[in-house]
């Protein structure tokens, strides 16, 4: 993902103990309740996207699928050879 | 020599010494996939030297579905605006020691297989899967899978292309 030098805030409303025990956490991690909220959220929004097996396409990228289904290319050689993968150790 | 061979994670493979260089991926196959196969919410397949129980390599399928933000105009020809399906390849790895010998090849030609078969039996559009970086990304792409969607590195693989370069013997 792309990141920008333009901030955003985020706003969180958590159980003080919460945010007691997550403070004291980023504390021994020496990194600021910023970094260390960023760092486990994109860790685990990055997880989610990328486990998620459910594709959505835009306009562009669905029009771009349909053409392919519609006129589907040659199998390259590199692909027939894939299909065809023994090994032996 | 031995041959490699790829069959269904099983309790008896030896699940602790794998190791990716991923600690995420290392983690799943330890503690997840299997539990996950058991629940049938994936299928996880290993790579092994037959007869043996070391963990060369392992990928994980599911399946997915491909959707739209908009539904399609007309030109769509009679496809169904409900979610497409498709095989979901979640998961590839290789151990280290073993990277570079044609074991992803191996796991990717059985998921291949499978994406045939489901595709015979109930339906299935092709295989896709997130690349995680850019070296696995451009693996991929040599292997003739097509980009459904640039900004998460997500590849495509028709059905249809499958079949053509199928080398399995005819089944009855």
């Amino acid at each position: 993902m792309q990141t920008t030098d333009v901030q955003a805030r985020v706003d969180l409303r958590i159980p003080e103990g919460l945010k007691t025990e997550i403070e004291a956490a980023a504390t021994i991690a020496g990194v600021s309740l910023t970094k260390f909220f960023t760092d486990a959220a994109l860790e685990h929004a990055r997880e989610v996207r990328r486990l998620h097996a459910n594709t959505s396409l835009d306009n562009e990228e669905r029009d771009a699928f349909m053409r392919l289904l519609a006129n589907p290319p040659e199998a390259s050689p590199e692909l027939a050879k894939l299909m065809q993968t023994k090994v032996q150790l | 020599m031995a041959d490699v061979i790829v069959e269904r994670l099983t309790k008896s493979h030896d699940r602790t010494s794998f190791d990716c260089g991923v600690e995420e991926l290392n983690d799943f196959l330890k503690t997840k996939a299997r539990k996950h196969a058991d629940q049938n919410v994936s299928v996880t397949w290993v790579a092994v030297e037959r007869g043996e129980n070391k963990i060369l390599g392992f990928i994980t399928a599911t399946l997915g579905t491909i959707s739209f933000d908009e539904a399609p105009p007309t030109v769509t020809k009679g496809l169904p605006k409900y979610p497409l399906p498709v095989v979901h390849i979640g998961r590839l790895a290789t151990d280290f020691q073993f990277q570079g010998r044609g074991v992803a090849s191996l796991l990717l030609r059985k998921i291949a297989e499978e994406t045939i078969d489901i595709s015979n039996r109930i339906g299935c559009l092709g295989m896709e899967l997130v690349a995680t970086n850019e070296q696995a990304y451009q693996y991929y792409l040599r292997r003739g899978f097509i980009v459904l969607s640039e900004k998460n590195l997500r590849l495509f693989m028709p059905v249809s292309v499958l079949k053509t370069v199928d080398h399995r013997a005819k089944r009855p």
